[in-house]
């Protein structure tokens, strides 16, 4: 069976530190993954590496079945690999919509026009607003990006990332700095948006990895050191060692 | 053997104002485009301070004390308001400054360049191995060694040293420290700026006291800076001898080429290794 | 008021005033001001697409407005190319001379970009002034620059002129406008404003901000060929550094990342320049006071300052 992602005795180096060790993981189409693990464990700078972020020490990124190693993120991503990040990267100055909008012009031309207004397509203004229907932004549609909420601004970060589209999802802790109150439809959002996407998520919120995971990596010190079915991993020794030890 | 004394004595000279610069850059993450202008306002004091009192050396003492002052006034009116913003405001206002102090030296000293010439006892040249040398030039190579020193002295040994070097990698250090940060600001912009002026006030026996003589040397002293690696003062005094020596190689054997070779190096350092030899990573400027 | 509001008034006003001028009586003294503003207006509306649209503060741009003046000025003198033909040359020399300095200048960032291209148009400075010196006449520049002729209009008249440059300036300010609001230009936008983000989405940035800065060297090139034109000369001078800090003050003091800003900011700095160089010599440096000023309290221009009074007089509707 060919993998959607998959990483193949993936390292990255800073000098000496070997911030990820020769990682090597399968991810299957369709299937939702959550990667857990203490902080420093190396979980953000593999995502980077995935992306194409972050250059690789060895080993080998493969998406759809093609080594993509030497491509940069641009070109991931318009092989289908999209990717959220943990502090949220909006434009702002410019509203809800023309963020979703600007997104939208990827997929819509492959040359970008440049002497008609961009308000007079409408493919990217429809487009712009199915997504903020979808992450249900509708009423701050005319807010700048930088006056939401942090919690509507991760919303945001994540219609961003699939206004293009991605068959394979990257989510670096989503639910990062959403208050209490924001919880519930925050992860509602993502129950929505993970269907029928290969998608990797990083979250340090347990309840949210258990609920929407099938399938869970355990990274320590930059190597994998579990993976599993969410109950399994639960009772990982290894795995609350690696925990305990980092609350210690 | 006179080309060593002159490479050596640029260095020197060089090194003065890019110390000053590269600690402004380092702790402040400003480019003081304006440097080069503080140097050519050392230089027209010194003039003025002479003709005043007759004496080179109260002017070498009291110069950089004027030029921290200018750079203390810079600093407080102009760059603390825009310390929040994007860092392209602060090269604009640097940048502002030098058409501002050009002008203001046109209307205190005109437009014809003045001259001032070394103390008398360093005058007269005089002979070693067959090669006249400028004694002025050899005091420049001490005393630009001794503040060298003096500079090292300070940054390992002494509080304020070991703040400021560690401002210089983590300007929050001197809030947890419970300093006022604006104050440390502008003591380092205030001492760069004396530095500079203190350039100027050694420089002016060397060169020609003229308008734009400041943006012919901003330009060495950027290479410095960046050869060094920014917030580097090893790096400062290693790549303002090698500027110097180069300099003064150019001079003699291809006059005309010089300007050429020096923008083109500094190009050539930007693009292969713009962190330099000892510089840190690079600050978001 | 909506964006497309205010862009329809200061169309209309920009309009109002250009069709006005004529009817003015004005000397030949203010006609030679009105035209230098034209000229200067398209320079400084190329470099904000540089600057304020996509955020690349170049330090250079005189490179590319002083290489655009000299190849009108030999095409038309030494190779007796038709004016038209050689105007457009220009604008391509400019965005050609962008695009190679850009090549090397935007695999860096920040103040090291502003430094690269502050260093190259320095090297373009010194070729022109003293290594091609028989091309380029050395310090003393080049004289004899033509008028067009277009329709057999005899532009030697500055009256004549004033028309052939405001109607230019429409049609480059238009095409700039329709940049800016463009898909195109949105991206451009967004690389400025958060490029990770943009590069995330899909687009190689480096080439965005390449197309731009050519762009923006074309719009150099042009404004250069006609200054080149309007005063008969072109010299080193239009490359030197205080060029490249000429239009970045007057673009900011007009308003950085707006499309009428720039040439207010052109009408400000010429008009002081010829008023307050009636009365003192030492202009530059009270120009340089306004910018340091306008930089601290005054960080969106004159165009930041119009829009506050028009936020407060029309309210949102």
């Amino acid at each position: 069976m060919a993998f959607d992602l998959e990483c193949r005795d993936v390292s990255v180096r800073f000098g000496g530190f070997v911030a990820v060790d020769s990682v090597s993981f399968g991810f299957a189409r369709g299937r939702v993954y959550g990667l857990i693990g203490p902080n420093g464990a190396g979980k953000t700078t593999l995502m980077n590496a995935i992306v194409g972020r972050q250059r690789l020490a060895s080993g080998s990124i493969r998406l759809h079945d093609r080594d993509v190693t030497a491509l940069g993120v641009p070109e991931r991503v318009r092989l289908g690999l999209g990717r959220s990040f943990q502090i949220t990267k909006i434009f702002p100055g410019m509203t809800v919509f023309e963020n979703l909008r600007l997104a939208a012009q990827m997929n819509a031309f492959r040359w970008q026009p440049a002497w008609r207004p961009a308000s007079t397509y409408r493919q990217i203004a429809d487009e712009a607003r199915a997504m903020l229907a979808e992450i249900g932004l509708e009423r701050h549609a005319d807010t700048e990006a930088d006056k939401l909420s942090h919690g509507d601004q991760r919303a945001l970060e994540l219609g961003l990332t699939l206004m293009t589209k991605p068959k394979v999802l990257l989510l670096d802790e989503p639910l990062a700095g959403v208050g209490h109150s924001g919880l519930a439809a925050a992860i509602a959002l993502l129950e929505r948006v993970i269907r029928s996407r290969t998608v990797l998520l990083i979250e340090h919120n347990m309840d949210a990895v258990m609920r929407l995971t099938e399938e869970i990596l355990v990274m320590a010190n930059g190597r994998l050191i579990a993976n599993g079915p969410p109950e399994e991993i639960r009772r990982n020794e290894q795995v609350r060692a690696a925990y305990l030890g980092d609350e210690a | 053997m006179s080309v060593v004394i002159i490479g050596l004595s640029i260095g020197f000279l060089l090194f003065l104002l890019a110390a000053g610069l590269t600690l402004i850059f380092g702790m402040l993450g400003v480019v003081n485009f304006a440097h080069g202008s503080l140097y050519m306002v050392g230089a027209y004091l010194t003039y003025t301070v002479f003709q005043l009192t007759g004496s080179f050396w109260i002017a070498l003492a009291l110069v950089p004390v004027l030029g921290a002052m200018l750079g203390m006034i810079m600093e407080m009116l102009a760059l603390r308001p825009v310390y929040g913003r994007e860092h392209y405001y602060q090269i604009l206002l640097t940048f502002g400054f030098i058409l501002i102090i050009e002008e203001l030296v046109r209307v205190f000293w005109g437009l014809d360049y003045k001259e001032v010439n070394p103390p008398a006892i360093l005058a007269s040249p005089i002979s070693v191995l067959d090669a006249t040398i400028s004694p002025y030039r050899l005091f420049v190579i001490g005393f630009g060694a001794a503040i060298a020193g003096l500079l090292f002295y300070v940054l390992e040994n002494t509080r304020v040293g070991i703040i400021v070097r560690a401002a210089s990698v983590d300007p929050e250090t001197v809030q947890v420290l419970g300093l006022d940060v604006g104050r440390v600001r502008t003591g380092v912009f205030a001492f760069g700026a004396g530095l500079a002026a203190l350039g100027g006030a050694v420089g002016a026996p060397l060169f020609p006291v003229e308008l734009g003589m400041g943006f012919n040397i901003i330009i060495d002293c950027f290479i410095v800076i960046i050869i060094g690696g920014l917030g580097s003062i090893r790096g400062a005094i290693v790549a303002a001898l090698l500027i110097g020596m180069v300099r003064a190689i150019g001079y003699t054997a291809a006059p005309d080429w010089v300007d050429f070779i020096t923008y083109s190096v500094l190009i050539v350092v930007l693009l292969t290794r713009p962190e330099g030899l000892f510089g840190r990573s690079r600050r978001v400027a | 008021m909506t964006r497309l509001a205010s862009t329809a008034l200061g169309w209309a006003v920009l309009l109002a005033l250009l069709v006005a001028i004529p009817n003015l009586g004005l000397g030949a003294e203010r006609i030679l001001l009105i035209n230098l503003i034209l000229v200067y207006s398209i320079f400084a509306v190329g470099f904000e697409l540089s600057f304020g649209l996509t955020g690349l503060l170049s330090l250079g741009h005189g490179a590319m407005f002083g290489v655009g003046g000299y190849a009108l000025a030999l095409l038309t003198i030494r190779l007796a190319w038709p004016f038209e033909l050689a105007l457009l040359m220009a604008g391509l020399a400019g965005a050609v001379l962008a695009a190679v300095i850009g090549f090397f200048a935007l695999r860096l960032t920040g103040i090291f970009f502003s430094l690269t291209t502050l260093a190259f148009a320095q090297l373009a400075y010194i070729l022109a002034s003293t290594k091609l010196r028989d091309i380029t006449g050395g310090v003393d520049g080049l004289a004899g620059v033509p008028r067009p002729t277009l329709f057999g209009v005899d532009f030697y008249d500055d009256g004549n002129f004033y028309l052939y440059l405001a109607v230019l300036l429409i049609v480059m300010l238009a095409l700039a406008g329709l940049l800016r609001a463009s898909p195109f230009g949105q991206v451009l936008t967004g690389i400025r404003v958060n490029d990770t983000r943009v590069e995330q989405l899909g687009w190689n940035v480096r080439r965005f901000r390449h197309i731009a800065f050519a762009i923006s060297g074309f719009y150099s090139g042009i404004a250069g060929a006609l200054l080149g034109a309007l005063l008969f000369y072109v010299s080193p001078q239009m490359l030197h550094w205080t060029t490249s800090g000429d239009v970045l003050i007057m673009t900011l003091v007009g308003g950085v990342g707006t499309l009428f800003g720039p040439l207010i900011g052109v009408t400000i700095f010429e008009a002081l320049k010829d008023e307050l160089g009636r009365l003192t010599e030492h202009w530059y440096g009270i120009l340089g006071l306004i910018f340091v000023l306008s930089t601290i309290f005054l960080p969106h221009g004159a165009m930041g300052l119009i829009s506050a009074v028009m936020r407060r007089a029309v309210p949102r509707s």
